[in-house]
């Protein structure tokens, strides 16, 4: 196994939650969570995981996401005025994660695991942030997949089904047009 | 009871009823599934924990004793499916023992609690499950590490402070609407929630963490439950609203919690386990009864002497629920060390000073209503008086 | 016939309560004399029961874990004479006070408790039974009226939890706190401490005033008087067993002497206060603080005679508990005793008490023969304090008038009786419950401690007769109490004579009543303004505005709840760098 796989899946990932922390419409969200989907699915299965339940990683970002196209505006809402604390946000997340937590990295699996963590961090900052229903509902989806991440085995599929039930229960509420 | 049938789904919303129907139904097949799970390829996924099964029965109960005699200004069905509902979330946090699955499950529950109409939006009220999500997450995929020592001390830091954010304390307090229904309050997570994971989460992160995490997990508790302690009482007393003063309550009896907990000793197990059942049976259903009066902005027109008597219950008195748990609880500071046992009684001594005020809310309406509340006092009294028989059940 | 004497006594109040409870509700005002009857009764069973069963200890453990410790009673000599304390104001205050049904139930449970904690086989239930009797007077206080107990509840609190930590302590370095079973190197000067913070404070043994004192100040005397009658007892109880648990003495000899020095003290202050009363009730507050404090400073002597005169402390305590809520208002000959026994007026138990406090004191060693002074001084100011109260309006504008005629009189006759017969009181409940805790020594001569009938009274057990001097309290007062009725029959009969004679004759009343003024205090108490000052500059205590801004917790606690996460985060990484340094 080569790390070029891992590293490549762990940025996509990164890429995937700077989209959904960046973007102020769903279908910016709906591309986050699926490339942060496929992002970590391809860092865990490079990594030496199950590549069934990598798989259902992807599925769950895709799964996730796809509810969400078709409600509200049909933009992507990307660097919109006032997105600038959230680029440099994106970035310095993406530092500190490797600065602090990259101490503990000794092997292919840890740096999959950074870009989980990587993920659920960022996530975790669009969902203190944003006030919107479906704004939240994605970061709490993207925040399940990169938790799943840090884990094997079942607790892939468990993230993965959760990221696609929280997008669910976004369709049982009104339509909102901002985040 | 052909003709009351009708009349019954009549008034069920369906919603609630679902609800109430799949937490039965979920509780049920946690308490007895884990018993017969022997064969199932999950087994290692699902372990309830004996303090956890007492505190899923407590849970019920509270939420029966409170539907069917809480004052009649909360809406019914409303409370029982959510309580029922919650009830089942309950169980299935309890029973899952890895613990970045019930992370997962925190944030799957927060969620779908958040969900509900009504209330706050759900942005706001996700952000503490959320939180706890991460932190849960973080530390426990970080404990195991072969990393630098700090790293280890940061992650059981992580795993103390999710505990904490779970049940919305300080430093992660959550704002509660005092207009706003008690079971989209916070106070849910505070007095219902948060009591299930505190009961089993420590027993499953302990034995993984290694002796110097475990001094790290076991000291932010300790130190995380005093400042509860201290800001509770000194709150709940000074604080310029009832509504506040309850919310600073339910921290104080946290902070007796988390300081049990942190002190890593039998007795100090136990009372964090009484003071959680403590909290789901008797100060969460006193809660309720209190929220007329609290939405009203004036005391309860109640007795003199029953005022009194939840006044003693709230502060803790012989033969009441709270006396165990600091019985308990100075004994496992003592054994560890005298100065932390002086700042307990200086706590529990501060405590008074707000019992009374949060015993003047506490009103009832009606003979049903009435009932209720002596119910309460009466449980109260059980949990005191039979705490040993309580504790043996739960294995401590 | 064992087991009846330590369950009857409780059972019969418990019983009384719930039928007087059950009148309450039935709208039928008989209530308080179903509870009085049931507090003579339990006095007379546990005096009869436990004369009959042979006065051994009695202890009852079933072996039964429901709580947080296996229950177990017990019953000897030293809760005998307790109990006896307890019930004696007890029954006298619920027969000639005026209750409701309702709050002599209360009042019936709350004794009934104070009985049951008494009888805590351990120092852990007495804890336990101290902290149920405290809840249930706190409602008794409110039942009356809803203001005036915030510091009853807080130092009661204090010394209930205090106590529980003693008996946490007793168990962390001994393995229990069981009365009997507690090693006597388990308790050291630190659990001896607290044990005693929580003694005096239950006690309300302050130089300063207490709660038992401020009580008096309510307008209705009822329940905290009662309070004052069940609960000041038990204070002391707790100091008696620590001679039990440390097979005689005390962990230290400065722990006697600063316990002794406490009660001079608390004795002193109240005597000054009294004297300086306002009015008669001002007065008759100060009654049971003077008498606690004398009785602190015989229990902090260390020997037997200091323990022997404490325990008798006890019994006189628990007649004025009883007696001065009782007092009458007028000035008559009646009124003129009840004030005279509590401030130790012979021939009564109080100054039998009082004077085998002084010997006991003067006999102990050099520094207690200060105390010993001190403690005089306390009484000497004490009956003048006396003497000014009988001049004193009764009662502060706005509160109610309380007092019984018969009461008082019976409550006197009491105390005169008890006194006159001082040594069968001694021999029949003070020494038996002393040698329980400080036994005597098994060999003769050698050495010592230990607490014998033939070191304290004379031969035919008539007189007291110790080092320091005997008397005969029976000799000395049977004469005494002969010519006082001598003399109260004849100023009787004059005044009837005169009455008849001079009936045609009085002048028609005048319009103009002329009132009398108050006589003034022989001197005014050097330090009461220092407590106001010193409340009024706590209450005047403010952070600098300077800084105000830094600590205001309610900002605190809304930048947490509403801001943006960056607090959370900001306070999750504060900790990570503190925990992980």
């Amino acid at each position: 196994m080569t790390a070029a796989p891992v590293v490549a899946g762990a940025a996509l990932s990164w890429l995937g939650a700077a989209l959904i922390l960046l973007s102020d419409d769903r279908r910016g969200l709906a591309l986050g969570l699926a490339v942060v989907g496929v992002g970590l699915a391809l860092a865990t299965a490079a990594a030496g995981e199950d590549r069934l339940a990598g798989a259902a990683l992807a599925v769950g970002g895709v799964g996730s996401g796809a509810p969400h196209l078709g409600r509200g505006a049909h933009g992507w809402g990307l660097m919109r005025p006032g997105a600038t604390p959230r680029v440099i946000g994106s970035v310095v997340a993406l530092i500190l994660t490797v600065l602090v937590a990259g101490a503990g990295v000794h092997d292919l699996a840890g740096v999959a695991h950074l870009g989980g963590l990587v993920v659920a961090a960022m996530a975790t900052g669009r969902l203190l942030t944003v006030s919107g229903r479906w704004g939240a509902l994605g970061a709490g989806s993207a925040l399940a997949l990169g938790l799943g991440a840090l884990d094997s085995g079942p607790t892939l599929v468990l993230a993965a089904m959760v990221a696609v039930v929280l997008s669910l229960i976004d369709l049982a509420g009104p339509v909102e047009a901002t985040s | 009871m052909i003709t009351a049938q009708p009349s019954i789904w009549r008034r069920a919303p369906s919603p609630q009823l679902w609800l109430a129907v799949g937490g039965v139904a979920v509780t049920t097949a946690v308490l007895f599934g884990s018993a017969l799970s022997s064969g199932l390829p999950l087994l290692d996924l699902v372990r309830v924990p004996a303090p956890g099964r007492v505190m899923l029965i407590a849970a019920a109960g509270a939420v029966l004793l409170t539907t069917a005699l809480a004052p009649h200004r909360i809406g019914r069905w409303e409370l029982l499916g959510a309580g029922l509902g919650a009830v089942g979330a309950m169980a299935v946090l309890v029973a899952v023992s890895d613990p970045l699955a019930v992370a997962l499950l925190l944030i799957l529950v927060g969620f779908v609690w958040a969900a509900r109409r009504g209330g706050r939006p759900l942005a706001i009220r996700v952000r503490g499950p959320a939180f706890a999500a991460l932190l849960l997450g973080v530390g426990w995929a970080f404990h195991g590490t072969a990393g630098p020592v700090w790293l280890g001390r940061a992650a059981a830091l992580s795993l103390a402070l999710s505990l904490v954010a779970a049940a919305g304390l300080v430093p992660y307090l959550q704002d509660v609407d005092p207009d706003a229904p008690a079971s989209y309050s916070y106070l849910a997570w505070t007095g219902f929630f948060a009591p299930a994971l505190a009961l089993t989460l420590p027993f499953r992160l302990l034995p993984a963490l290694t002796p110097d995490q475990a001094t790290v997990f076991g000291a932010s508790l300790v130190g995380l439950g005093l400042l509860n302690l201290g800001w509770g009482v000194v709150g709940a007393w000074r604080t310029g609203t009832e509504t506040e003063a309850w919310r600073c309550s339910f921290l104080a009896d946290w902070g007796l919690v988390l300081v049990g907990t942190g002190l890593f000793q039998p007795e100090g197990f136990a009372a964090a386990y009484l003071a959680l059942l403590a909290i789901v049976l008797v100060r969460l259903p006193l809660y309720l009864w209190a929220r007329p009066a609290l939405l009203r902005g004036e005391r309860a027109a109640m007795r003199g002497s029953v005022s009194v008597l939840v006044a003693v219950l709230l502060a803790g008195a012989a033969p009441f629920s709270g006396f165990p748990v600091r019985l308990l609880l100075l004994q496992a500071a003592t054994r560890t060390a005298w100065p932390l046992a002086v700042l307990l009684l200086a706590g529990m001594v501060l405590w008074i000073a707000h019992c009374l005020r949060l015993a003047r809310t506490v009103g009832t309406e009606g003979r049903r209503s009435a009932l209720g509340l002596w119910l309460t006092i009466a449980i109260s009294l059980l949990l005191g008086v039979f705490s040993g028989t309580i504790r043996a059940a739960a294995g401590l | 016939m064992a087991f009846a004497a330590l369950f009857l006594p409780a059972a019969a109040l418990a019983v009384a309560a719930a039928l007087s409870g059950g009148a309450d509700l039935a709208g039928v005002d008989v209530g308080r004399h179903i509870v009085a009857v049931a507090a003579w009764l339990a006095l007379a069973v546990l005096a009869g029961v436990w004369l009959a069963a042979g006065r051994g200890l009695v202890e009852f453990a079933p072996g039964i874990t429901t709580a947080v410790a296996p229950l177990r009673l017990r019953m000897d000599a030293v809760v005998v004479l307790f109990q006896v304390a307890v019930l004696v104001p007890a029954a006298l205050l619920l027969t000639f006070q005026r209750r409701s049904s309702r709050e002599a139930a209360i009042a019936a449970l709350a004794a009934g408790a104070a009985l049951v904690s008494l009888e805590g086989g351990s120092l852990l239930w007495t804890a336990i039974g101290l902290g149920v009797c405290i809840s249930l007077m706190l409602i008794h206080l409110h039942q009356e009226e809803q203001r005036g107990s915030g510091q009853f509840w807080l130092v009661q609190t204090t010394a209930w939890l205090l106590l529980v930590w003693t008996a946490v302590l007793l168990d962390a370095a001994g393995g229990t706190s069981v009365y009997g079973a507690i090693p006597v190197t388990a308790l050291r000067l630190p659990a001896f401490t607290v044990m005693t913070v929580a003694a005096v404070l239950c006690s309300g043994v302050l130089p300063w005033r207490s709660w038992v004192s401020e009580v008096w100040t309510r307008r209705r005397l009822e329940a905290g008087t009662m309070a004052v009658a069940v609960i000041v007892p038990i204070g002391f109880y707790l100091l008696v067993r620590g001679y039990g648990m440390g097979a005689g003495q005390w962990p230290a000899s400065q722990a006697n002497v600063t316990v002794a020095a406490i009660g001079a003290a608390a004795a002193l202050g109240s005597a000054v206060r009294a004297q300086a009363a306002a009015t008669r009730r001002d007065f008759l507050a100060e009654a049971v603080p003077l008498g606690s404090g004398l009785t602190l400073l015989a229990l902090g002597l260390g020997t037997p005679l200091g323990l022997v005169a404490a325990l008798t402390g006890v019994l006189a305590l628990s007649i004025v508990a009883g007696l001065a809520p009782l007092v009458p208002a007028d000035r008559g000959p009646l009124a003129l005793l009840a004030i005279a026994v509590p401030v130790g007026a012979p021939p009564t138990l109080v100054f039998g008490a009082w004077l085998l406090t002084v010997q006991a004191a003067l006999e102990a060693g050099v520094l207690t023969a200060f105390l010993a002074l001190a403690g005089a001084a306390a009484w000497l100011l004490g009956l003048a304090a006396a003497t000014r109260a009988i001049r004193l309006p009764d009662t502060p504008v706005g509160a109610a008038s309380e007092g019984s005629r018969i009461g008082s009189l019976v409550a006197s006759a009491a105390a005169v009786g008890a006194g006159v017969a001082l040594t069968l009181v001694i021999s029949l409940l003070a020494i038996p419950g002393a040698a329980e805790v400080m036994p005597p020594a098994p060999v003769q001569g050698a050495g010592g401690g230990g607490v014998s009938q033939a070191a304290i009274l004379g031969a035919g057990a008539l007189g007291v007769s110790t080092a320091s001097g005997g008397w005969s309290p029976a000799l000395l007062a049977a004469p005494l109490v002969l010519l006082a009725l001598a003399a109260l029959a004849a100023a009787h009969m004059f005044r009837r004579r005169s009455a008849r004679t001079s009936s045609s004759e009085a002048p028609l009343p005048s319009r103009v009543v002329e009132l009398e003024p108050p006589p003034a205090p022989l001197f005014a108490p050097p330090l009461a303004p220092v407590s106001d000052r010193a409340l009024g500059w706590l209450r005047t205590l403010r952070i600098p505005a300077q800084y105000r801004s830094l600590f205001r917790p309610a900002l605190m606690e809304r930048a947490v709840t509403q801001s943006r996460p960056w607090l959370w985060a900001a306070v999750a990484v504060v900790l990570t760098i503190a925990v992980t340094r």
